[in-house]
């Protein structure tokens, strides 16, 4: 369960620069996931963790004991790639020792600790299998117990789930966090999935083009998101263009393009400044068009789609922009072309000042 | 027109069956999605259906009409691969006529009725780039414009939508819908994704081993599962194995290990019967104190507008549970109670719940 702390790393490959300068530090036990688009570094950080590339400055901290220029079997680090590369000549069993048998560690506590680990990982009834029997989902935890058989306390998965179907995807995303957390270890795991980030995650780094956008809770990144970057990035948001009219305590008041007025809470705005509201689909609430409402656009339903918790549905609103809405199911059900009014909850509203460079280069993948 | 039915289909490649007694009829005009974990045998009945693959037994009829010893370019069908290729060297709009040219159009026709596909898809614009100039998501528009070019009435779609990342994927999928109606094709799509399925589909066909398990529309499916098998796939309920302890007009009583549940659905249970419960995590209403089904909050994982905990019952089992309030924190001992009609039962199956577990997760 060991500490890890990066300090100012960079890289170039060539003339392509995949890191500019991470620094960050990752608790004792905790689970973190690294996402970020394709191409934004994130392989390369956890590559460098494991000291299977080497920065070009900046240094790496396990326990506090800097390791920079350590080799990678001297970090105490279990490695997990995207495809699951076990040894096909070799049954479960012969895959899981092999780190323990080359390391001359020894033998009795070494099969002891793998017995150990593939019994915690329910796969101990695989150990005779060779890997062209096995379904991807199993290889891929028996390359796991491999990676931790030698004693790693410092899990590092690169894109775990990437290769396996969706359904078994998101049942072993519970199973790793599950193990982690059983076994103390501290997890670093690469994604470009964002639900998966969140649904396994203590903390995320978002990543983009080589700087770390954003390190935090999945809970702050998903409902409190410091950038609007971030809000596009890690799951839907509706976003909306305004002028703050009105600024009163902690109140402002927003006009949209077409003239509508919505009043929301937010702190450090003027009259005058270009806004872009961001709304989650969740924060959304639909009521019949008869029902009076404040702060409400009123539209048009023009899809509507049964997630199972809840209703997808589009709205096009007055203002002319298509918002999307999730409806839960206990709230009744609406048609297609049903006419509606969108409530906009004022405490639910993120709200950011114009980007600069406009709002499209803001939520570019890559910069 | 473009209806579609299969009566008994079956299909082996040497000793492995992958296709058992196939049954699915589709109207004209109906998007039905597929859906199955990989080795289901999806893309075989696909296969068959576009005259790629030859069945073993049963008939395929499209429009009434047996279809069995057509060739694929009369059945009225085009088929749309997962690892579409489009020409490298050829403009958007020249891919898209290619197959009209092939078919022995005269070159401007072809362009012409390719152009206006291209303006169906609002891709007019980009007729004379090249794939490589146009963005992932394009480029599969792309390749779907010429899939539908050919004006066949049944489109088949195989993966369509699995090389695409997350954020354009959920773009692309009901603009696909969209699209597929507009035109009033009739769709047949294939995926292993279950949010896939319930955002396109009119009616979803769950397959798995070769055998079609259930099916019918979005929230039957999701709401009346009718086997572990399909509860397992498409939701995130928790299954357990219990024994039925009594039957009668209040129910059936299931023990689970020291702990009773009481569910109120229809099914013809025995006593002593090993049954499967299921219960949705989201079911599950949650106190800090109160006696009946107790356990310990174990860990607590970010699920959109709620939390997903894990709570370790007293008897070992450990069960999800949905939670929208913040006061849950790990380690606290709490009480859970469900509604008996949100308390579904399935048949065992065959090796028990753990076989069914690992058949849904694609292990066995």
């Amino acid at each position: 369960m060991p500490e890890v702390k990066l300090v100012n790393i960079t890289k170039k490959f060539g003339d392509v620069h995949a890191l500019r300068g991470v620094s960050l530090t990752i608790k004792n036990g905790e689970y973190v996931c690294i996402l970020g688009p394709s191409g934004c570094g994130k392989s390369t950080l956890l590559r460098i963790i494991a000291g299977l590339l080497q920065p070009d400055s900046g240094s790496v901290y396990i326990d506090g004991e800097d390791v920079t220029h350590k080799p990678p079997e001297e970090r105490q680090v279990g490695f997990v790639f995207q495809n699951i590369a076990l040894f096909p000549h070799m049954n479960g069993w012969g895959n899981v020792t092999y780190g323990p048998t080359v390391k001359c560690m020894d033998r009795d506590t070494a099969y002891k600790a793998a017995k150990e680990l593939m019994n915690i990982l329910k796969i101990a009834e695989y150990s005779g299998f060779y890997p062209y029997e096995l379904s991807g989902g199993i290889a891929q935890m028996i390359a796991i117990v491999r990676a931790l058989a030698a004693g790693a306390k410092l899990l590092l998965l690169d894109e775990p789930l990437g290769a396996l179907d969706p359904r078994v995807r998101v049942s072993l995303r519970y199973e790793l966090r599950r193990v982690v957390k059983d076994l103390n270890l501290t997890a670093i795991h690469v994604t470009h999935n964002q639900e998966e980030a969140l649904t396994v995650a203590d903390r995320i780094v978002v990543m983009r083009s080589g700087i770390v956008e954003d390190f935090d809770t999945p809970e702050n990144l998903y409902w409190r998101p410091k950038k609007l970057f971030i809000a596009d990035f890690i799951g839907k948001v509706n976003i909306m263009r305004g002028v703050v009219k009105k600024v009163v305590g902690e109140k402002i008041l927003v006009s949209l393009t077409g003239g509508q007025l919505i009043e929301l809470h937010a702190k450090g705005f003027s009259e005058g400044d270009s806004v872009v509201l961001a709304i989650r689909p969740e924060n959304l609430e639909l009521s019949s068009d008869d029902v009076k409402q404040d702060n409400s656009l009123t539209g048009t339903i023009v899809r509507a789609r049964f997630m199972g918790e809840y209703y997808r549905y589009d709205v096009r609103t007055e203002n002319g922009e298509t918002m999307t809405i999730n409806h839960p199911v206990d709230r009744g059900v609406k048609k297609v072309g049903e006419k509606v009014k969108v409530f906009f909850n004022p405490e639910m509203i993120l709200v950011y000042p114009y980007p600069e460079k406009g709002i499209e280069r803001e939520l570019m993948v890559e910069i | 027109m473009g209806s579609l039915r299969l009566s008994n289909v079956s299909k082996k490649f040497g000793s492995l069956t992958a296709l058992k007694n196939v049954n699915l009829e589709i109207s004209d005009g109906e998007y039905v999605v597929l859906l199955g974990p990989t080795g289901a045998g999806k893309t075989t009945l696909l296969k068959i259906i576009a005259g790629l693959l030859k069945q073993d037994s049963g008939e395929i009829y499209i429009d009434g009409i047996r279809v069995d010893d057509y060739p694929p370019e009369e059945r009225n069908v085009s088929l749309f691969f997962q690892n579409f290729a489009l020409f490298p060297h050829m403009t958007v709009l020249e891919n898209v006529a290619f197959g009209l040219k092939v078919r022995g159009y005269d070159s401007r026709e072809a362009e012409s009725r390719a152009l206006e596909v291209l303006r169906l898809m609002h891709l007019d614009d980009r007729a004379y780039s090249y794939p490589r100039e146009l963005s992932g998501g394009m480029q599969q528009r792309v390749a779907l414009a010429r899939t539908i070019v050919t004006g066949a009435s049944i489109l088949l779609l195989d993966e369509p939508l699995s090389q695409l990342d997350a954020k354009i994927k959920s773009e692309l999928q009901y603009e696909l819908r969209d699209f597929v109606k507009k035109l009033g094709l009739t769709a047949l799509h294939v995926t292993n994704d279950v949010e896939e399925a319930l955002a396109l589909a009119d009616r979803i066909a769950i397959i798995n081993k070769g055998e079609v398990v259930q099916i019918g529309t979005p929230f039957e499916i999701l709401e009346e599962p009718e086997n572990v098998f399909v509860a397992g796939f498409m939701t995130d309920m928790n299954l357990m194995e219990g024994v039925v302890e009594e039957v009668s007009e209040n129910g059936i009583v299931i023990d689970i290990g020291n702990i009773k549940l009481r569910s109120s659905r229809k099914g013809s249970f025995k006593e002593g019967e090993i049954v499967i419960v299921g219960v949705k995590p989201k079911d599950f209403k949650i106190e800090e104190t109160g006696s009946g089904l107790t356990g310990k909050i174990e860990d607590s994982i970010f699920s959109f507008k709620y939390k997903r905990l894990i709570v370790c019952l007293d008897n070992g089992l450990r069960v999800q549970v949905k939670t929208d309030k913040d006061s849950f924190k790990n380690g606290m001992y709490v009480s859970l109670s469900i509604d008996p009609s949100k308390v579904y039962l399935f048949p065992c199956p065959k090796g028990g719940l753990r076989a069914a577990i690992a058949e849904i997760a694609g292990v066995s």
